[in-house]
């Protein structure tokens, strides 16, 4: 018996307990589905790498038709599972058609696979009953191998958007290790531990989701409170410098008593939406309350500010246009930080920045009225 | 049996230990209490160390390599006390008291004793090296204190989350507390291989993940769920039109608390408010923590007359805790409740306001009649 087996064990506990906590969580994420069956997936692999072991070592077992059948089992269903992670991974911007299309090699694997039981061209079942490659492996191998690529890129396109640096990283971690681990196997057949090794980084996969959850606000798709809190101290701790920009919404609260809640958050999105759109090139969006934004954004000039922000004035009056009733209306104010001034002055004076070009809003409006 | 054979688990424990590692950095950002996880994950990194050099030097002995393997088991029987001692920290409040800090505190000096003086009582007369379980025959004696720390964490730990109203949380608990289990037992049935400080890597990271969790949604220290989940149910209601009664509850006087007695009186009140809540609102709905000192239970629609009597059934509860608590409890109660299946323009959030305002009269009232 080897060590592996061990191993096996404690990775199928992980695995059912991160199963039953993405059972948990059922409203939030919808596309949970594909993940659990990839997980599922990975335990069925799991219980057949604990079953070589053992009938390795026993040889009652060996050459048992059954036992034969699950160990070639395991070729399409690594083919099975990476396409399910695909789905979930590519979820957002994978169409229905485009799914067809990528379920193609998956159909093709399966195929052939099942013809290999008497061609023998993937694998052939040895004198102990277990299934060896054949001369045709590489092609179940490169299929594997297209999917296993197709993730990671699907991943980056979703993750680009974010300029921190830590969140675009961390998800590529989670590639490498199967990677590496597919590596060992190649070169050292015995050592199995490559599928405890997906599993684990499964668990990793969504633990980094949850996380990101966390971070984010749920209605307006932007990050949160915590997220700026957060960032707020790293960026205190860092001493580099860079410009703060704070919006507010005007009259939200009018606009939640006279049309109702459902109206307020409708604006509410518009807005986060909008000044995603202008800023998100320049820095990274936060809800830091009810009504209000903030930019932590790279360390730009006046003028770039101000064009900027007049960019944002202009795409909202365009938004105004289509609305009827309950209008935008953003308030603005920008300061920068550096090593002399922390993050929590620079904010304050971006906040009463803000706070007077909201006056100067203000009896504008009383003017025109 | 080779030595990587033999020291295979553990090496691969260095995957979850890493994970749990790269959690630790980023709950610390967050919340200061779980500083704890990461003091046991490096107790755990050096408990791994140890164990590794200590099974080398086994294998490939030298003339140094006897006296060696025993500082090391010694070392690890002192970190092996210290691991659980520091995660009974993390999810208990035993913490605050004086005596049962120091009751907690005796087994674990205890073992730091014992532990020396056996590095010397062994050295001298020396026990044979021949076989390969190489945990010697006081091993047992040894583990009696950190598995009874274990015990009495894994103790604590179920009836914590076991009062939670929600049980969803309960199988996956289990689960963790199972998996080492489980680990120990394969250890005791293939001596020659090294599993069980691997089983507590992964048990360790998987109740990190567990707490990571369970703080999406609950507020830890009452023990009831929090704003988020909160939000989510609220949304849920709006989306799927129930009829609702909403209950509002404010504990008064938790501000002149906090500045008058300190922070760990207010911390009290806080959660024998919660426990009254739970007790009584327990059959009727779910609770959840909305502000610092503002409670809301969200249950079916009830009319007037059933309502106000859960109302008094609550006070009447409250009052009965007043008499054995020295501080008593003041809690103003609101509640509201509406029939959005029926009037589908109606909003959630009003009937909230609407409750709110009937919690602030409630108030107003009580402090009236103090007054008078």
């Amino acid at each position: 018996m080897e060590s592996a087996f061990f191993i096996d064990i404690i990775s199928i506990f992980s695995l059912i307990f991160t199963l039953t906590i993405i059972h948990k969580r059922s409203l939030k994420d919808r596309n949970k589905n594909y993940l659990l069956i990839a997980a599922l997936i990975v335990i069925a692999q799991l219980i057949i790498d604990i079953l070589m072991s053992v009938v390795t070592v026993q040889s009652q077992f060996q050459n048992n038709s059954v036992f034969s059948l699950l160990f070639v089992m395991r070729y399409p269903l690594s083919s099975l599972f990476l396409y399910y992670l695909l789905l979930f991974v590519g979820v957002e911007t994978l169409q229905k058609k485009v799914k067809i299309f990528f379920a193609i090699p998956l159909i093709v694997d399966i195929l052939l696979n099942i013809i290999s039981l008497k061609t023998h061209w993937f694998y052939y079942l040895n004198t102990q009953g277990f299934a060896v490659r054949g001369t045709w492996f590489f092609l179940h191998a490169g299929i594997d191998f297209l999917y296993a690529c197709l993730i990671p890129c699907f991943t980056i396109k979703s993750t680009m958007r974010s300029h921190i640096l830590r969140e675009t990283v961390e998800p590529l971690l989670f590639f490498i290790v199967p990677f590496v681990a597919y590596d060992i196997n190649m070169y050292q057949s015995s050592v199995s531990i490559f599928w405890a090794l997906i599993a684990w980084s499964l668990l990793f996969y969504y633990l980094f989701l949850i996380d990101r959850q966390f971070k984010f606000d749920a209605l307006t798709k932007v990050r949160n409170r915590t997220a700026f809190d957060v960032r707020m101290t790293l960026l205190n701790k860092s001493k580099k410098s860079a410009c703060l920009i704070v919006f507010d919404l005007n009259n939200l609260k009018q606009i939640n008593d006279q049309f109702g809640h459902a109206v307020g958050d409708s604006r509410l999105t518009i807005a986060a939406s909008v000044i995603e759109s202008v800023f998100s090139p320049y820095g990274v969006v936060y809800r830091i309350g009810g009504d209000e934004f903030c930019v932590i954004g790279k360390d730009l000039c006046d003028n770039r500010l101000n064009k900027l922000l007049n960019d944002l004035n202009s795409l909202i009056a365009v938004k105004n246009a289509y609305l009827e009733f309950a209008q935008l209306s953003i308030a603005s104010g920008f300061s920068w930080y550096s090593k002399d001034i922390s993050a929590f002055q620079g904010f304050k004076m971006a906040d009463t920045a803000m706070y007077q070009n909201k006056m100067h809003m203000k009896k504008q409006q009383v003017a025109t009225i | 049996m080779t030595l990587f054979n033999h020291i295979g688990v553990d090496l691969f424990a260095f995957v979850p230990l890493s994970l749990a590692i790269n959690l630790s950095y980023k709950l610390k950002l967050e919340n200061r209490n779980t500083k704890y996880f990461t003091h046991a994950l490096l107790m755990m990194l050096q408990i791994l160390l140890c164990e590794m050099l200590r099974a080398y030097f086994l294998f490939y002995p030298t003339t140094w390599s006897y006296i060696i393997s025993n500082a090391l088991l010694d070392i690890n029987n002192i970190t092996s006390v210290a691991l659980p001692y520091t995660l009974l920290k993390v999810s208990t409040n035993l913490f605050h008291d004086k005596q049962t800090k120091l009751l907690i505190k005796l087994p674990f000096i205890m073992q730091f004793f014992i532990s020396i003086f056996h590095f010397y009582i062994r050295t001298f007369p020396p026990v044979d090296f021949v076989s390969t379980y190489y945990l010697d025959h006081y091993f047992f004696y040894y583990a009696l204190i950190p598995f009874g720390y274990y015990i009495f964490f894994v103790y604590l730990d179920i009836k914590k989350y076991f009062s939670y109203e929600n049980k969803k949380q309960r199988f996956p608990l289990l689960l963790i507390f199972g998996s080492t289990l489980i680990c120990v037992i394969l250890q005791e049935m293939y001596p020659n291989y090294l599993i069980t400080n691997a089983g507590l890597t992964s048990g360790l990271l998987l109740y990190m993940i567990f707490f990571f969790d369970l703080k999406l949604d609950y507020d830890l220290q009452t023990g009831v769920q929090n704003v988020n989940a909160f939000h989510a149910d609220m949304s849920e209601i709006q989306l799927r039109k129930k009829d609702t009664t909403l209950f509002i509850f404010d504990v008064n006087n938790l501000k002149k608390m906090n500045d008058s007695r300190g922070h760990g009186e207010g911390d009290k009140l806080i959660e024998r408010s919660a426990l009254c809540i739970k007790e009584v609102f327990h059959f009727v709905g779910n609770a959840y923590r909305i502000g610092g000192d503002e409670f809301c239970v969200l249950s079916k629609y009830m009319e007037a007359a059933q309502a106000e009597t859960f109302i008094d059934e609550f006070q009447a509860y409250v009052s009965q805790q007043n008499e054995v608590l020295e501080i008593p409890l003041s809690i103003a109660v609101g509640y509201s409740s509406t029939h959005l299946f029926q009037i589908r323009t109606k909003d959630i959030y009003k009937t909230f306001s609407e409750a709110d305002e009937n919690m602030y009269q409630h108030k107003k009232q009580e402090k009236k009649g103090r007054s008078c």
